[in-house]
C-alpha cells in the first residue's frame, strides 16, 4: 500500500533500509543506529495466552523472572482472547469450548476446572466430567472461571515483572549466535523509537495471524458503507441483535462451526426470552447429515448439517493415539491427517439442539445448502443471491451473519513474513510456519540460539491441537523440556514437579 | 483418558503395583477373610497379581474398542465400569480354584479388596496421577 | 435429513431468463427492478371504505353495514363464541356479512402476512380464494399482495385496480366469479411502472394528500394509492447520502398503547409489542423517501441533496467546514490498507489484526462510526453528525448544512424540537443534549440505572448505550470493538 504521506521524522534509534535488508545483524550495527540493546536469556512476544503458559511453565521450572521479558501490547494476557470471545457470543458467565482439564492456570490440569467446582459444590459439574462424553455433553469450564485463575496465576508467578509493553517489528539473527528482537514501544514511552532485545531464545506466540472477513462481506462494506448488517461473527455485532429486538426480521446465518451455533444459540435465546418472531436461514457449504468419515474406524458423528465433535480435534490429538500418530508423520501423510481430523465442526449441546429442532418444526429456522454469489443493499435490507444446491436462488433479510472464521495467511502477519524471508524460517505441509517436534522453529538456529513458536501460526506441524489452551501448554512442556537440555531452567521430575504442585494449591507466590 | 496402548499397560501395571500394593498391605488385616494374617496377605496380593497380569490383556480388548471411537479416547465412565467384567472374571477364576495355592477366599473379603484397589486407582489416575507426572497425560499414558 | 424440499427463502427467484451477475445497480423503476412492497409508500384517499396494510399485502374493502345481531342485553352470559374457537371450527353455513366476517377477512390476511414470507402473494390469493368460495353476498374488496416478482391481485363485487398514467384498469367483472354470481378476479401481474391505484366501493375520485402515507395498519379511506417508486438504495436523485430527515415512527404505532409504562433499562425494555406476536411494527421508510415526504415543500437551498461520492460537489460557503461527509480522521492502517481507530485490535473492514504499520498515524476519509438503533428497529448509520428532535430541521445549524436532522416522532411529546446533537468526534460519537425541555437519559452497557446529561456537555457513547429522549429509546452499537 503506497500512500502519499510524509514519512516520520528520522528519530533517533530507528530502523534503517540497510538494516532491514540484512538478514544478520552485528552488535556494531545495532550501536551505529542508536538502537538501544536490552539482554536477557528468553524473550517471548505476542503476550496472550500462548506466552502467558510458556512463561508460567518455564517460571515453575526455575527460572527467575529476571531472565524472561514479554513483550506484548497486550494488558493481560487473555485480553485479546477475552475480546474474541465476547464478541462471538461467550461471555464470562457463558462456557468455552475446552476440556475439564485444560487449565492456562495450571500446567498439571489438576484439579481440573470441574473438579474445583466440585468441591465449591457444584457437584452435578463432577458427574458431568464422569459420564461424559456418553451420557453428558462434555463439560466445558465457564469463560470468567478461566480468566479469573489466570489472574491469580498471573500474580503468582510475578508475570506483570517481567511484560514490557509494545509491538515487535521482527526478529533477526545475531552473527555470534542468538537474536535481536525489535520492539516498537508506545508512542513516547522511550526515547528511542525501537529498542532490540538481544536473547539467546526467543518464543513466538502472536496468536492468530489475523481473521480475514470474506471478500463479499467486505466488497458489500466497502461499496455501501454499511457495516452494520452484514458481519462477521468475531467482530461486535450487538447491532444486529438490537434491532431484531425493536422489530421482527429474517437473519441469514453463514457457516457450520461452533461460531454459527454460539450465534443461533444467541438468537435463539433473545427469541424466547423476548417473544421475538425472529426467522433464520442457515447457509451451509457442506452439509453434513450422517455420520461420515473414512472407514469404519474413523466415524465422526453427524446430523442436520453439522459435524459434531467435542473439541477443534479428536480429542486423543491432545495426548493419546493421535498425537502419537501425528507425530511420526511428514509431509503429504501428515496434511492428509489433518483434513481427515479437521474440517468444520461444532460440539453437540442439547440446549441449541432443542431449540434448532423447535426451529425446524415451527418453520423460523430453515437450511440452505450452497454458497453466497452476492450481496447488495436494496433500502434496509440486504438481497442475498445464493448459488444453491436447488440453483440460484435471491432472498432479502435484515442482517446477515458470517460466521465463518477465515484464517489469514502466516505472510500477513509482519513479523512472520520476515521469518520466513529473512531468518530461514520455512512452511510446513499447511502452509505454516514448520516447527520441530519440541517447536523450534526449522531452520532458524543462529549459533547456541533458538527461535520457538506456538499457538495457531504452527497449525501443520507434528501436534495439531496447537491453537488450544492444552496445545499451548504442551507446546510450553516442549520447548520447557528443549530448554532445559540446553541448560536453562530445571528439569521437572517427579519432586520438583509436586513441590511446585504444594505452592500452587496454597498460592504461594514464587 | 487418551491412552495409547503403551500408555495402557504401563499405566496398569504402575499404578497396581505402587497403589494397589500399598493400599492392599493396609486393607489386607481389616479384611473379614477368616484365615490368618499371612494366607490373608497370600490371597490379596495374589489377587493384585492376576488382576494385573489379565489387565494387560484386557487393555489389549479395551484398545480394540477404543479404535471404534472418533475421538480414540477412553471416557472416564469407561475406567470405572471395566471393573465389573474385570472382576467377574477375577472372581471366577479364584472361586473355581484356578489359582492352586490360594485356598479360600471369603466372597465379602474380594469384594471390599477388590472395589477399594480399584477405585483408588481409578481416582488416582483421573487426577492427582498428573502431579508428580506432568508429562504423563500428553503422553497416552506412558511413564518411560 | 438434507435440505430437501428446498426451503423458500424470503424474497423471490431472480428470473431464469436473466443471467445472474453483473446485474444493473437496482433503478428506481421499471420491470427488471422489483420494488419491495414494504417500501413503497401506500397513500389513502380520503373515503368510507377500509384501507389495511401489513407486510406484504395491501386491502381496501367497504366495511359491511349488517348491524351487529342484537345483543342479549341481560347479565354477560355465554359472552359470544371466542374468535379463535371461530376460526378453527368449520363453517357450518355459508358465511354472512358483518364486522365480525370483516374482522375473518383481516385476520385471514394477517395470518398469511406473518407466516414470514415476503411474498405472500400467491399464498394469499389461494387461502383469500378458497375464503371467497364460502362466503355469500361477499362485499367489494379489492388486494394487492407480493408475489416474487409482481402483485396478486384480487379484486370481488365492484372493486376496481386501477393504473391511471398508463390508461390500465382491471375489475371484478373479468374473471370467474362467486357461487353466487358476485364479480371477482384473481391476477398475478407485473409491478406496473407507475402507481397502483386500488378501491373497493365507489372509488371517491382526487388524488391523496402528497404527505399521505400509510405504513401499515387500518384506516379510513376510499382508495389506496401504492407508488411505484422502491426506496432508492442508494440509487435515483436521492440517494441515502441526501437523507436530510429520517423518520421514525413511534414505537407500537400499530397497536399498541405508547403510554405504557416503560422499565428503566434498555436491554429489559423492548418498545411495547403488539400482542400478537406476528403483527410487525410499522416498516421504517427507507430515507430517501421520507426526504420526499417530510422535507418542506419548498427544498431548502442549502439542503440540495448532495452526491455523496465527491468531495469536490459546490457546496454554500455555510456548510463547507462540515458538510463534507467524507470526514478525515487520523488513525492506523490496517495491513491491508483500511483506516482504523488506533485504539482497536482488528480491522473494523477486514479482520486483520492492527499489530502491523507499528503506529504510524495516517489521515484518511473516516468510516462510519457505528449506529443507532432505534427502539423500533430504524437503524441510523454513522457517518455525520446529527441534531435530533420534533423539528430538527428548523435549527439553524441544520439549515447551514452543519448537523444533519434526524427527526424523531413521539407521541408522549416528550422530545423537544431540537433535542439532541449527534457528533461524531476524530473516532468517538459525542451525545449532547442541546437544552431539551424534558433532558436525555444515557445508560451505558451495564450500568445500574440511567443518568441524565447536563446540557450543553458532550458524553462519549460506548457501544451498548442506550438514550432515551422523550418516549423514544436508541442503543447505540459500533464495529469498533469495547472503547
Ligand atoms: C473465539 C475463540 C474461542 C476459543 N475458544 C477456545 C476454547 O474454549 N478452548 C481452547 O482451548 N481454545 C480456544 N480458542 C483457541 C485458543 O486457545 C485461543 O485463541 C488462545 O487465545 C490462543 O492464544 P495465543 O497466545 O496463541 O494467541 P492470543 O491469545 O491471541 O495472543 C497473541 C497476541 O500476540 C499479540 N501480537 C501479535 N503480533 C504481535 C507483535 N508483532 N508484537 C507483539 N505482540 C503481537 C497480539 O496482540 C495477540 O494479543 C479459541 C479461540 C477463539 C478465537
Ligand atoms: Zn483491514
Amino acid at each position: 500500500m503506497s500512500h502519499p504521506l510524509a514519512p516520520p521524522p528520522p528519530a533517533a534509534g530507528d530502523l534503517s533500509d540497510r538494516l532491514v535488508g540484512t538478514d544478520v545483524w552485528t552488535d556494531g550495527m545495532l550501536a551505529e543506529h542508536g538502537i538501544p540493546v536490552v539482554d536477557v536469556p528468553f524473550v517471548t512476544f505476542g503476550g496472550g495466552i500462548g506466552s502467558f503458559v510458556t512463561t508460567d511453565y518455564l517460571r515453575i521450572c526455575g527460572v527467575p523472572t529476571s531472565a524472561i521479558r514479554v513483550l506484548t501490547p497486550l494488558d493481560t494476557p487473555w485480553q485479546s482472547y477475552e475480546y474474541l470471545t465476547t464478541v462471538s457470543q461467550v461471555p464470562r458467565g457463558e462456557r468455552l469450548r475446552s476440556d475439564s482439564a485444560s487449565c492456562p492456570d495450571n500446567i498439571w490440569g489438576f484439579p481440573s476446572y470441574a473438579l474445583r467446582e466440585g468441591l465449591k459444590g457444584d457437584l452435578k459439574q463432577l458427574w458431568n466430567v464422569l459420564v461424559e462424553p456418553i451420557w453428558a455433553n462434555y463439560y466445558t469450564p465457564r469463560a470468567g472461571h478461566a480468566f479469573v485463575s489466570m489472574e491469580a496465576e498471573m500474580h503468582r508467578i510475578r508475570y506483570p515483572e517481567m511484560v514490557v509493553r509494545g509491538q515487535v517489528r521482527m526478529v533477526r539473527r545475531r552473527a555470534g549466535g542468538g537474536y535481536f528482537t525489535v520492539l516498537t514501544p508506545p508512542q513516547g514511552a522511550t526515547s528511542t523509537r525501537r529498542i532490540a532485545y538481544r536473547s539467546q531464545w526467543v518464543h513466538v506466540a502472536v496468536g492468530y495471524p489475523g481473521l480475514k472477513f470474506l471478500d463479499d462481506l467486505q466488497d458489500y462494506r466497502t461499496l455501501t458503507n454499511d457495516y452494520a448488517s452484514v458481519v462477521n461473527a468475531y467482530e461486535p455485532h450487538e447491532q444486529v441483535y438490537e434491532k431484531l429486538r425493536a422489530k421482527p426480521g429474517v437473519v441469514l446465518i453463514r457457516g457450520g462451526g461452533i461460531v454459527a451455533s454460539r450465534v443461533l444459540q444467541r438468537l435463539i435465546d433473545d427469541r424466547d426470552r423476548l417473544r421475538l418472531d425472529t426467522q433464520i436461514v442457515h447457509l451451509f457449504r457442506t452439509y453434513t447429515d450422517k455420520p461420515h468419515g473414512t472407514g469404519i474406524l474413523k466415524r465422526r458423528k453427524g446430523a442436520d448439517g453439522w459435524a459434531y465433535q467435542g473439541f477443534n480435534y479428536p480429542k486423543s490429538v491432545w495426548g493419546g493415539q493421535l498425537k502419537q500418530q501425528v507425530r511420526k508423520s511428514e509431509g503429504p501423510e501428515r496434511a492428509r491427517l489433518y483434513k481427515e481430523m479437521g474440517g468444520t465442526n461444532t460440539p453437540i449441546r442439547h440446549n441449541w439442539q432443542e431449540q434448532l429442532s423447535r426451529g425446524r418444526a415451527q418453520g423460523w429456522y430453515r437450511v440452505m445448502v450452497g454458497q453466497i454469489d452476492r450481496m447488495t443493499k436494496t433500502g434496509e435490507l440486504v438481497e442475498v443471491a445464493v448459488n444453491s444446491d436447488q440453483g440460484p436462488q435471491l432472498g432479502s433479510f435484515d442482517a446477515v451473519i458470517d460466521c465463518t472464521g477465515l484464517e489469514a495467511d502466516i505472510r500477513e502477519h509482519r513479523v512472520l513474513a520476515d521469518l520466513l524471508d529473512h531468518s530461514g524460517a520455512g512452511r510446513n505441509p499447511v502452509g505454516r510456519l514448520d516447527v520441530e517436534r519440541s517447536f523450534e522453529v526449522r531452520g532458524t538456529r543462529s549459533g547456541n540460539g533458538r527461535i520457538y513458536a506456538s499457538g495457531s501460526a504452527t497449525l501443520g506441524g507434528y501436534f495439531p491441537g496447537v491453537d488450544t489452551f492444552l496445545g499451548l501448554q504442551i507446546a510450553a512442556q516442549e520447548i520447557a523440556d528443549d530448554l532445559h537440555a540446553q541448560g536453562f531452567g530445571s528439569k521437572l521430575g517427579p519432586g520438583r514437579s509436586t513441590s511446585q504442585w504444594w505452592k500452587w494449591a496454597r498460592g504461594k507466590q514464587i | 483418558m487418551l491412552p495409547t496402548l503403551n500408555g495402557r499397560i504401563q499405566t496398569r501395571v504402575v499404578l497396581l503395583v505402587v497403589v494397589g500394593s500399598l493400599w492392599t498391605l493396609l486393607v489386607t488385616p481389616v479384611l473379614p477373610t477368616g484365615v490368618g494374617i499371612g494366607a490373608s496377605y497370600a490371597a490379596t496380593f495374589s489377587v493384585l497379581l492376576v488382576v494385573t497380569v489379565l489387565g494387560v490383556l484386557w487393555e489389549l480388548v479395551y484398545h480394540g474398542i477404543q479404535q471404534f471411537r472418533w475421538e480414540k479416547d477412553w471416557p472416564t465412565l469407561f475406567g470405572l465400569v471395566t471393573m465389573v467384567p474385570e472382576g467377574l472374571l477375577v472372581w471366577f477364576l479364584f472361586a473355581g480354584g484356578a489359582i492352586p495355592w490360594v485356598g479360600s477366599l471369603p466372597g465379602w473379603a474380594f469384594v471390599i479388596h477388590f472395589v477399594t484397589t480399584w477405585m483408588w486407582v481409578f481416582l488416582i489416575a483421573n487426577g492427582p496421577m498428573r502431579v508428580p507426572f506432568v508429562h504423563w497425560r500428553f503422553n497416552g499414558g506412558r511413564l518411560v | 435429513m438434507p435440505s430437501s424440499p428446498l426451503p423458500p427463502i424470503p424474497g423471490r427467484p431472480p428470473a431464469p431468463d436473466r443471467p445472474v451477475p453483473p446485474r444493473p445497480a437496482p433503478a428506481s423503476s421499471g420491470a427488471a427492478t422489483v420494488p419491495a412492497f414494504d417500501q413503497v409508500s401506500v397513500a389513502v384517499v380520503p373515503g368510507a371504505d377500509l384501507v389495511v396494510r401489513m407486510p406484504g399485502l395491501l386491502l381496501v374493502v367497504v366495511p359491511e353495514t349488517t348491524p351487529p345481531a342484537p345483543r342479549a342485553s341481560a347479565g354477560l352470559d355465554g359472552w359470544g363464541r371466542s374468535p379463535g374457537a371461530r376460526h378453527s371450527g368449520p363453517p357450518t353455513a355459508l358465511g354472512t356479512g358483518g364486522p365480525d366476517r370483516l374482522a375473518e377477512l383481516v385476520a385471514l390476511c394477517r395470518k398469511v402476512s406473518a407466516e414470514g414470507s415476503r411474498a405472500p402473494g400467491r399464498r394469499l390469493q389461494e387461502t383469500l380464494g378458497g375464503w371467497l368460495d364460502g362466503q355469500s353476498a361477499m362485499t367489494s374488496l379489492a388486494v394487492a399482495a407480493a408475489t416474487e416478482d409482481g402483485l396478486a391481485i384480487t379484486l370481488v363485487g365492484s372493486a376496481l385496480a386501477q393504473v391511471p398514467e398508463l390508461g390500465l384498469r382491471l375489475s371484478a367483472d373479468e374473471g370467474e366469479p362467486l357461487a353466487d354470481g358476485t364479480p371477482r378476479l384473481e391476477r398475478t401481474v407485473d409491478w406496473p411502472p407507475a402507481a397502483l391505484r386500488l378501491s373497493a366501493g365507489t372509488d371517491p375520485g382526487g388524488s391523496p394528500h402528497p404527505l399521505a402515507d400509510l405504513e401499515s395498519g387500518a384506516v379510513p379511506g376510499g382508495a389506496a394509492v401504492l407508488s411505484p417508486v422502491a426506496s432508492p438504495g442508494g440509487t435515483g436523485a436521492f440517494g441515502p447520502a441526501s437523507t436530510t430527515a429520517v423518520r421514525l415512527p413511534p414505537p407500537g404505532a400499530v397497536s399498541a398503547p405508547t403510554d405504557a409504562p416503560t422499565p428503566p433499562v434498555v436491554s429489559s425494555a423492548p418498545p411495547p409489542r403488539p400482542t400478537e406476536p406476528s403483527e410487525p411494527p410499522a416498516p421504517l421508510p427507507a430515507p430517501a423517501r421520507s426526504f420526499d415526504l417530510l422535507a418542506p415543500a419548498d427544498p431548502l437551498p442549502v439542503a440540495q441533496p448532495l452526491p455523496v461520492v465527491s468531495s469536490a460537489q459546490p457546496v454554500t460557503p455555510l456548510a463547507a467546514e462540515e458538510t463534507d461527509d467524507r470526514a478525515k480522521v487520523h488513525g492506523f492502517l490496517c495491513s491491508r490498507g483500511h483506516l482504523n481507530d488506533p485504539r482497536v485490535h482488528f480491522c473494523a473492514l477486514c479482520g486483520i489484526r492492527m499489530a502491523e504499520r507499528t503506529g504510524v498515524f495516517l489521515e484518511g476519509v473516516r468510516p462510519p462510526l457505528g449506529l443507532l438503533v432505534f427502539d423500533n428497529g430504524a437503524t441510523v448509520n454513522l457517518d455525520a453528525d446529527y441534531l435530533l428532535g420534533r423539528e430538527p430541521d428548523s435549527d439553524e445549524r441544520v439549515l447551514a448544512g452543519e448537523l444533519r436532522p434526524l427527526l424523531v416522532v413521539d407521541t408522549t411529546g416528550g422530545v423537544s424540537r431540537h433535542h439532541l446533537e449527534v457528533r461524531l468526534h476524530e473516532w468517538d460519537v459525542l451525545v449532547i443534549d442541546a437544552g431539551s425541555a424534558n433532558g436525555t437519559l444515557v445508560a451505558a452497557a451495564g450500568a445500574p440505572g440511567w443518568s441524565s446529561l447536563v446540557p450543553g456537555q458532550a458524553v462519549r457513547l460506548t457501544p451498548g448505550t442506550a438514550v432515551r429522549l422523550g418516549g423514544r429509546q436508541f442503543a447505540f452499537q459500533s464495529p469498533h470493538g469495547g472503547f
